[in-house]
This record gives C-alpha cells, structure tokens and sequence, in this order.
C-alpha cells in the first residue's frame, strides 16, 4: 500500500497531466485557446492547494478527539469553500479568465482520483470472475 | 405587481436558485465531519493504521468537496454571469 506522500505526489502529477493533455486540445479545439487555458491552469493550482488544505486538515482531525475533529473538518471545510467561491467569482467576472476551465480544473483532482482509485484495470480484469476463481 | 419586467423576474429567480443551490454545500461539509470523527476514532482504536487511514480520508474528501463546488459553481454562474439575461436581449 502507498503511503500518504506517495499518493499526493502521484494524484498532483496526474493533475499535471490532465491539465497538459486538455491544454493541446483546447489549442485544437478552440478559435482562441488562451483564456481557456489561464482559467485550467488556475483551476489546477487551486485544486492542488486544496487538496494539500485537505491533507493538513486530515492529518490534524486523526490526532483529535472525535467531537472536536468534527468541528475542525467542517471548520477548515468552509474555509476552503469560500477560497473556492473566491476563486469561483474572480473566473466569472475577469473578462481574460474562461470560468468553465477554471471549473475543469478544479474538478480534475476527482477525475484523476477516480482513474488511479477506482478504474483500475484490476477491477475491470477480475469483475467477471466468479468469488471462487479470485 | 405592473412595473415588474421579465429581466426584474429573471433575475429574482436567479438569485432564489442561487441560494438554492449553495446549499449543495451543506452535505459535504457534514459528511466531512462525520469522516473526519469516524477517522479519529479509528486512529485511537489502531494507532498503527493511522497512514492509511489519513490516505482514505483525504481522497473521500477531496472527491467529496467536488460535489458542494457544482452547487458554488451555479450560484455564481446565476448571480455574476447568468445565461438567462442574454437570453432576454
């Protein structure tokens, strides 16, 4: 099993990735690319510092006792949606910042996630097998 | 009730649904909290499964917080830069 660190890094390269791969693209794809891709990268920074908010908060909730971890993960959970929402109102009123790729790049911290958690090819490999045969 | 226009309208509605739809926010951060007990609890009853257990939370909770962002996303969609009011000319 990874560790905590090992994971960070590998989810923060994917981010990485995923934001390149959707930057080619949108240089296909799109008459002016640029604003696009200012609003993935800032997207991606932000749901970088997120996550690592995420860790800090967790690493700290697990040394607490239960009543007061709650309170400090529901604490640290608004402080972090209104950053987002910041973040959310800067996209949506500057002209030179495209709001749907800020809104894919905080959303790719889940896809990348997803794909290294719960699509791995293990799971696809062994979801016809019977119990007996695994 | 006579000097209400469409566009007055449009953007009543938009600022209702955008109160709505902040409270998208609300589930996440519950659900975090509980998380985040349940985790302090585990730790305490195992203290050697404390890397995993950190590991688990901080991807349940980083997927977890994507879903109040969709819910931030609309209400600032509707109250900064609404779609409707173009619609209207």
């Amino acid at each position: 099993m990874e560790s905590v660190q090992q994971t960070q890094i590998k989810i923060i390269k994917g981010v990485g990735i995923l934001i390149g791969i959707l930057s080619v693209l949108s240089f296909v794809a799109l008459a002016e690319p640029k604003p696009f891709i200012i609003g993935l990268v800032f997207g991606a920074i932000a749901s970088v510092l997120n996550f690592r908010l995420i860790f800090l908060t967790a690493s700290k909730a697990v040394k607490l006792p239960p009543p007061q971890a709650q309170t400090y993960t529901v604490r640290n959970y608004l402080i972090r949606y209104s950053i987002t929402g910041v973040i959310l109102y800067m996209a949506a009123t500057e002209n030179h910042i495209n709001i749907i790729g800020v809104v894919i790049g905080l959303f790719s911290i889940k896809w990348v996630i997803i794909k290294n958690e719960i699509l791995k090819v293990s799971f696809f490999k062994d979801i016809f097998k019977r119990k007996e045969e695994k | 009730m006579e000097g209400i226009t469409g566009r007055d309208l449009v953007l009543a509605a938009s600022a209702i649904g955008a109160g709505l739809a902040v409270i998208a926010g609300i589930g996440p951060g519950i659900g975090q909290g509980y998380a985040a007990g349940k985790g302090a609890e585990g730790v305490g009853r195992q203290p050697e499964a404390q890397g995993e257990i950190i590991r688990t939370m901080l991807l349940g909770q980083a997927v977890a917080e994507t879903t109040g962002i969709y819910g931030l996303f609309v209400a600032i969609m509707l109250l900064f830069a609404n779609p409707l009011i173009r619609l209207l000319g």
